[in-house]
C-alpha cells in the first residue's frame, strides 16, 4: 500500500485532471477520486520510487512500505528545495535522522 | 470516472490522432533523452519526438535518481582496458566492436550531465571525480532525470507524454515510426517517422518475485517494474534479430527488498559473508577472482549458500564507520530511497545487524547483460532498416549502465540522422496496418464490453510469472532449468499467446496492463527459445542449465541469436561468430 | 565567476558610527566574488556617485551591491546608476543596514548581522543572470512548468490563462506583480523581474556560520516599509532577524522555506498584512493556509511548528500617533481632519488615536495648535537628522 494521501492536506491539485502526482508516476498509478482527491489506484503495483512523495506540494503523500515487509510506523520524509533535499527518517522505535542532499550544482 | 466515460466502446469511437516527425524516439528514460538532444543538436532542423509511457520527468529506471555512474573511462585509464574489463564480468561474451565505440563516447554524457546541474563528487586534492571503484564515480542523482528532461524540453524536443507505443509502422520492411495509445486518454497515435529509435527499458516481471504476496509488494522489485519490454516485443513482432536473451540478469540484492547491493558492497568494501561469518567470495571463489570475480559470480554466490544450508547471508556492515553509514544511507537515499525506509521499518541498525542478502528474480535487461536487438556498429541500426536502438533494449553490450546507455543515445541519434539525411522519397504508409493494430490493441476494451468476461491483465500475468518461475530458471529454484522444464514453459506460454483474446480491461490502465503483459509473453517466449538452444552452462546463476553443468566452448563460444519468422510465426535460432578485437584471455580483465 | 563591486555607504557617519565597517572590510576581503570594497561617505551625493563610476570602470565590474539605507529611501539613486555603468538591473542588490541593522541594534549585533546581510547581497548577485528583456510581469519558464495550472487557480488578478500550447500565459496588462503565483507554483518555474526563487535560495545560503538561533523573515513590501518605520523610531527588534523584501507574503514558495530549513536556518517568520487586509488582494490568505499546511508537515518530521509563522504587522507591531492629553486642549481639530477617521473622541472627553486605523501620515499633528501629537515615524530627532544629513552634500 505503497502512497497513503492524507485527504485532509490533497488538494487534488486544485481538481485538475491529472494531479502532480498522478502526472508524475512512473507507473500512471495515482488518479482523482470522485472526491476530488488524489489516490492510488493499485497500491500493490507501486515501486517505491517516491517520485508522487516529492512532487505532492502540499506534503500530502506518505510513502510507506508494505507490511509485509516492513513494520509500523516507520516514516521517510522528503522536503524539496530548490538545489537540495532534506530528508528525515524515523525508524519504528523513534530514532530520528536527518540528511541534507544537494540535488543540483549552483 | 473521466477517463472511463472517455473510454471508447466501439472502433468508429477511437479518436485516432496522427503525428508526422522526422525523428520519433520510443522512451524517455536516460538514453532516448541523449538521442534527443544529440540529434537536435547535430541538426536543429530536424524535428525530434519522443513519446513515453509515463512522465519525462520521472519515468524508467532513474525515477528515483542514482548514487553512480558505473562506467566512467578515468584518467589513465584506456578503452582496451575497458573492454577487457566488461569482457570479463560478462564472461567472455560481448560485441567488441561496439563495446569499443560506446566507451569512445562513456565519458561526455557525465560530463555534459555535471555541466547542466548533476552534482558530481570530486577528489579535494586532484580535483577529478572521486572514485568509488575502478570504473565508478559517485553522483548526487537524485534530480538527474528531472535535469535531462529540462534539457530535452530546451533542445526544442516534441515530449508526448503518456503515450505508450504498440507496434512499428512498417512499409516495404522499413520502419517508418510506430503506432500506441495514450494510457490516459484513451487516443490512438500514429506517429509517422523518417527514421524510429527504440529507447525503452527491458523487461522485468517476467518471473514472480519471492516478495509478491497476495496482497502487496508485487512490484518490490530492484528493477524498474514498469519496463515491460515493450521495446523488445515489438521488435519480435516485427522480425527484428535478437541477441543473448539466455544471458538473463540475476544479482544479488537486499532481501526482502530487492534494493541494489553491488555498488555498495564494492564501494564501501563490505565483505560478503554467510551464516558461519566465512567470507564466501574468498572461502570459494578465490581461485576466479576472489572479491573481484566476474558479475555472475558475485550473484549467484550467496544463492549457493543458501542451496548448501549457509543461507542467510549478509554484507557485513558492522565494521563501518559511522560516517560510512551514513554516506551509504546517502547513496541509497539518492538511488532508492524507500531502502532507507526499509531499514527504518525494521529498526535496523547496521553496526549491529548487517544487510541480509538474496538473489533477484531475472530481468532482461541489455544495459546489465547482453540481451537485445542484434546492432550494426557502423551507424546503430537494428536489423530492420529504419530502426536504431539504444539503452537497455539494444544487444551485445554488457555493463553499459547508465553512461553507457546515455553514450548509445548518442550513438544511434548520429545513425539516424544519416539515415534521414539520405531518404530522398517521402514517407508512404500502408493505411491497413493501423485499422489492424487499432483492432489487436482496443480489443480487451470491447471484449469487456460486449461480453463483461474473460481473463483479467494480472491474471495472465500471475500465471505466467510463476511459470516462467518454477519452469524457466527463477529465484525460487535457485536459478536452475533444465530442457524438459523449459519445453513445458514455452507449451504453456504459447498457451497463454492463444488466451491473449480473452484479455478484459475495464478502463485504459487495464489496457495498458493487458499490453505489458501481452509484450512480456513474446519476450518471454524468446527468452524461452535462447534458454533452450544454449545447451551448456556459461554463466551459473544467470544461465545455470541442470542438464548440462559444463561450459562447452566448442559448441556455444559464440552469440546465440534469434528472429522470428513474420511469415510462419516460429521464432528461428542460429549461432553467430564471436569476433575478438581487443587481444588477450577473453576472461581475465587485465 | 562574477565580479561584484561593493559599495559601503557611511550615511554621512549615521551608519558607521552604530556599526564597525573596519571589521566588515576585513572579513570581506576573501571573497572571490568580490573585486573591490569601497567605503563612501553618501553614497547618494555626486561626490559618492563619483568615487562608485571611478571604482566600476577601473575593476570592470557586473553586479553592484550597495550596501546602505533601504531600497525604498534611496533604492532608485542606486538604479539609475547601475543603468548608467551599463550594470544589468538585476545584477544590483541593495543591503539595507541603515534601518533594518545599523538603527535598531548594538554595536556589534549590528557588525555581525550587517556582515552576514552583505554576504546574502552578494549570494543573491552571484545567482542573478543578466536579463536584457524588458518584460515586466511574471515570466513562467516553459522549460519546467508541467501545466498543472495551480497558477491559474491563484492568480488574485487573474491574469493568467492557458496558451494554445497547454502552457499558462500571463497578461501583462492585468499582471499586478505579487507573485501570489510563484509562491504556489509546486516546481517554483515562476518569477518576476526582480523576485526569483533561486536567487532568494542562494540568499538563504549567507545562513551559514551566521550567529544561531537565525531567523529569516520574508517581509512583504508594506511590512518592509514597516519594518523600516521601527528603525526610523529606533525600535529595537531581535539581531537574529535577517529580512529578506517579497513583494507579498503570497510571493513566498514553501520550497524557498524547505531550503531554508535544510540550509539550518532555525525559524522562517512570514509578514505581511492584517489578515483580509492584503494590499495584493488575497496573498496573505493563501499564504496563511500554505503555512498552515507546512506546520504539520513540521512536526510530522519531528520539528517544532513555530520554526515556521505569520506575523501581521498591524495586530502588534505597528505605532500610531499618540495624543498627549495633558497638552491636549480638546479642540477636537485631529478628528475633523484625520483622513482615516483614526481618531475619536472617548467618554471622558480624551481624545484617542486607534493603531489599527492610523496611517501616521502626520495630518493631525500638522492641525494640532498645542502641538499635542507624536507621529512616530517623524519624531523631531529623526526630522534633524535628516536636515543633517541633506546639510552634508
Amino acid at each position: 500500500m505503497p502512497p497513503k494521501v492524507d485527504i485532509t492536506k490533497c488538494d487534488g491539485c486544485r481538481a485538475e485532471e491529472e494531479p502532480l502526482c498522478d502526472q508524475i508516476c512512473p507507473g500512471n498509478l495515482m488518479r482523482l477520486n470522485e472526491q476530488g482527491k488524489a489516490e492510488c489506484r493499485s497500491s500493490r503495483d507501486c515501486w517505491d520510487c517516491m517520485s508522487c512523495t516529492k512532487i505532492c506540494p502540499q506534503g500530502a503523500i506518505e510513502t510507506r512500505l508494505p507490511y509485509q515487509l516492513g513494520y509500523y510506523p516507520a516514516k521517510l520524509i522528503p522536503k524539496v528545495g530548490t538545489d537540495k533535499i532534506m530528508w528525515t527518517c524515523v525508524d519504528i522505535n523513534g530514532k530520528v535522522e536527518r540528511y541534507v542532499i544537494k540535488t543540483r550544482n549552483n | 470516472m473521466s477517463q472511463k466515460q472517455s473510454m471508447p466502446k466501439s472502433k468508429g469511437e477511437i479518436e485516432v490522432i496522427i503525428y508526422e516527425t522526422d525523428f520519433l524516439i520510443i522512451g524517455a528514460g536516460n538514453a532516448g533523452c541523449f538521442a534527443a538532444i544529440e540529434a537536435k543538436r547535430k541538426s536543429p532542423d530536424v524535428k525530434v519526438t519522443l513519446i513515453e509511457k509515463a512522465h519525462i520527468d520521472r519515468s524508467g529506471c532513474l525515477a528515483a535518481g542514482m548514487d553512480a555512474i558505473n562506467t566512467y573511462i578515468k584518467k589513465g585509464k584506456t578503452i582496451d582496458d575497458f573492454v577487457k574489463w566488461s569482457r570479463s564480468q560478462a564472461g567472455g561474451l560481448l560485441r567488441e566492436d561496439l563495446v569499443i565505440k560506446i566507451a569512445e563516447n562513456l565519458n561526455q554524457p557525465i560530463e555534459e550531465w555535471e555541466e547542466w546541474g548533476l552534482p558530481i563528487k570530486k577528489d579535494s586534492e586532484t580535483g577529478e571525480y572521486a572514485h568509488r571503484g575502478k570504473w565508478d564515480i559517485v553522483i548526487q542523482g537524485e534530480s538527474m532525470k528531472p535535469i535531462l528532461a529540462e534539457k530535452v524540453r530546451e533542445f526544442g524536443c516534441q515530449v508526448l507524454n503518456k503515450v505508450v507505443a504498440t507496434n512499428y509502422l512498417v512499409t516495404d520492411g522499413k520502419v517508418v515510426g510506430a503506432m500506441g495509445f495514450g494510457v490516459k486518454d484513451g487516443k490512438m497515435y500514429v506517429i509517422k517517422a523518417k527514421a524510429t529509435c527504440v529507447a525503452t527499458g527491458g523487461a522485468a516481471g517476467l518471473y514472480k518475485n519471492y516478495t509478491n504476496d497476495a496482497t502487496n509488494s508485487h512490484h518490490q522489485l530492484w528493477y524498474c517494474p514498469f519496463n515491460n519490454g515493450a521495446g523488445y516485443a515489438m521488435g519480435i513482432r516485427a522480425g527484428a534479430e535478437m541477441t543473448t536473451f539466455e544471458m538473463r540478469w540475476c544479482a544479488t540484492r537486499t532481501k526482502d527488498f530487492n534494493g541494489p547491493i553491488d555498488t555498495i558492497s564494492v564501494g564501501y568494501g563490505t565483505p560478503m559473508i554467510n551464516h558461519k561469518e566465512e567470507k564466501i567470495m574468498q572461502k570459494r571463489y578465490a581461485d576466479l577472482g576472489g572479491e573481484t570475480a566476474p558479475r555472475f559470480l558475485r550473484a549467484n554466490a550467496p544463492m549457493e549458500e543458501w542451496l548448501e544450508g549457509r543461507g542467510p547471508c549478509y554484507v557485513d556492515t558492522r565494521g563501518m564507520s559511522d560516517q560510512d553509514i551514513k554516506d551509504m544511507k546517502t547513496d541509497y537515499l539518492n538511488e532508492r530511497p524507500s531502502y532507507v525506509l526499509f531499514l527504518a521499518a525494521r529498526g535496523q541498525d547496521l553496526k549491529e545487524e548487517p544487510i541480509e542478502i538474496y538473489g533477484n528474480d531475472p530481468y532482461i535487461v541489455g544495459g546489465h547483460t547482453a540481451s537485445g536487438y542484434w546492432m550494426n556498429s557502423e551507424d546503430w541500426s537494428t536489423t530492420l532498416p529504419g530502426l536504431f536502438a539504444c539503452g537497455d533494449v539494444a544487444g551485445g553490450v554488457p555493463n553499459k549502465f547508465v553512461g553507457g546507455c546515455a553514450a548509445e543515445g548518442i550513438l544511434a541519434a548520429r545513425g539516424a540522422l544519416e539515415y534521414i539525411s539520405k531518404l530522398d522519397e517521402p514517407i508512404d504508409i500502408d493505411e491497413s496496418q493501423i485499422e489492424a493494430e487499432k483492432d489487436r490493441v482496443y480489443a480487451p476494451l470491447f471484449r469487456m464490453y460486449a461480453e463483461g468476461d474473460g481473463v483479467k491483465p494480472l491474471e495472465m500475468e500471475e500465471r505466467m510469472q510463476r511459470l516462467m518461475d518454477e519452469y524457466a530458471g527463477g529465484v525460487h529454484q535457485f536459478f536452475r532449468m533444465n530442457e524438459e522444464q523449459l519445453k513445458y514453459a514455452l507449451k504453456h506460454i504459447k498457451i497463454l499467446q492463444n488466451q491473449v483474446k480473452y484479455l478484459v480491461a475495464e478502463d485504459i490502465f487495464e489496457l495498458m496492463s493487458a499490453h505489458e503483459v501481452i509484450d512480456r509473453l513474446d519476450v518471454a517466449e524468446v527468452l524461452i527459445h535462447h534458454l533452450i538452444f544454449r545447451k551448456e552452462t556459461r554463466w551459473p546463476g544467470w544461465q545455470t542449465r541442470t542438464d548440462y553443468p559444463e561450459k562447452n566452448d566448442a559448441e556455444y563460444d559464440c552469440f546465440v541469436n534469434t528472429k522470428k519468422n513474420t511469415e510462419t510465426g516460429e521464432i528461428e535460432v542460429f549461432k553467430r561468430e564471436y569476433k575478438q578485437i581487443v587481444p588477450g584471455d577473453r576472461l581475465k580483465p587485465n | 565567476m562574477s565580479r561584484a563591486g561593493v559599495v559601503l555607504c557611511r550615511c554621512n557617519t549615521l551608519i558607521d558610527s552604530k556599526m564597525d565597517f573596519n571589521t566588515i572590510e576585513r572579513r570581506l576581503q576573501k571573497h572571490k566574488n568580490i573585486v573591490f570594497i569601497q567605503r563612501v561617505n553618501m553614497a547618494c551625493s555626486p561626490a559618492g556617485k563619483q568615487i562608485i563610476e571611478e571604482m566600476a570602470s577601473l575593476h570592470g565590474i557586473d553586479s553592484l551591491v550597495a550596501v546602505a539605507c533601504s531600497p525604498l529611501a534611496k533604492g532608485s539613486v542606486f538604479k539609475d546608476l547601475t543603468r548608467k555603468l551599463g550594470i544589468d538591473k538585476n545584477m544590483l542588490e541593495i543591503v539595507n543596514i541603515r534601518e533594518q541593522c545599523a538603527w535598531v541594534h548594538e554595536y556589534d549585533d549590528a557588525t555581525s548581522k550587517g556582515l552576514t546581510l552583505i554576504n546574502m547581497g552578494i549570494n543573491r548577485v552571484v545567482k542573478a543572470q543578466p536579463d536584457s528583456t524588458t518584460i515586466n510581469c511574471a515570466m513562467i519558464n516553459k522549460i519546467k512548468c508541467d501545466k498543472c495550472k495551480r497558477c491559474l487557480e491563484e492568480c488574485p488578478n487573474r491574469a493568467i490563462s492557458i496558451n494554445d500550447d497547454g502552457y499558462p500565459a500571463v497578461n501583462p496588462d492585468l499582471c499586478q506583480r505579487c507573485g501570489v503565483c510563484i509562491g504556489g507554483c509546486p516546481l517554483a518555474v515562476i518569477s518576476l523581474p526582480d523576485f526569483k526563487v533561486d536567487e532568494i535560495s542562494a540568499m538563504l545560503k549567507g545562513a551559514s556560520g551566521a550567529k544561531s538561533p537565525f531567523i529569516v523573515g520574508f517581509f512583504c513590501d508594506f511590512a518592509y516599509e514597516e519594518a523600516d518605520k521601527m528603525g526610523q523610531a529606533g525600535s529595537a527588534y531581535s539581531p537574529n532577524l535577517h529580512i529578506i523584501r517579497v513583494p507579498c507574503t503570497g510571493a513566498v514558495n514553501m520550497i524557498t522555506v524547505n531550503d531554508a530549513i535544510a540550509e539550518g536556518v532555525d525559524g522562517v517568520l512570514i509578514a505581511g498584512c492584517d489578515a483580509s487586509q492584503c494590499k495584493r488582494k488575497r496573498g496573505n490568505e493563501v499564504a496563511r493556509y500554505r503555512i498552515e499546511n507546512f506546520q504539520k508537515s513540521l512536526e510530522e518530521q519531528f520539528l517544532e511548528k513555530e520554526r515556521l509563522s505569520y506575523v501581521s504587522l498591524g495586530e502588534g507591531l505597528k505605532e500610531a500617533s499618540i495624543i498627549n492629553d495633558d497638552k491636549c486642549n480638546r479642540c477636537g481639530a485631529c478628528q475633523q481632519v484625520c483622513p482615516y477617521g483614526a481618531i475619536k473622541q472617548q467618554d471622558e472627553g480624551k481624545f484617542q488615536v486607534y493603531y489599527k486605523a492610523c496611517r501616521s501620515c502626520g495630518i493631525c499633528a500638522a492641525a494640532c495648535k498645542p502641538g499635542a501629537i507624536l507621529v512616530p515615524v517623524c519624531p523631531d530627532k529623526k526630522i534633524m537628522n535628516a536636515i543633517d544629513a541633506a546639510l552634508a552634500i
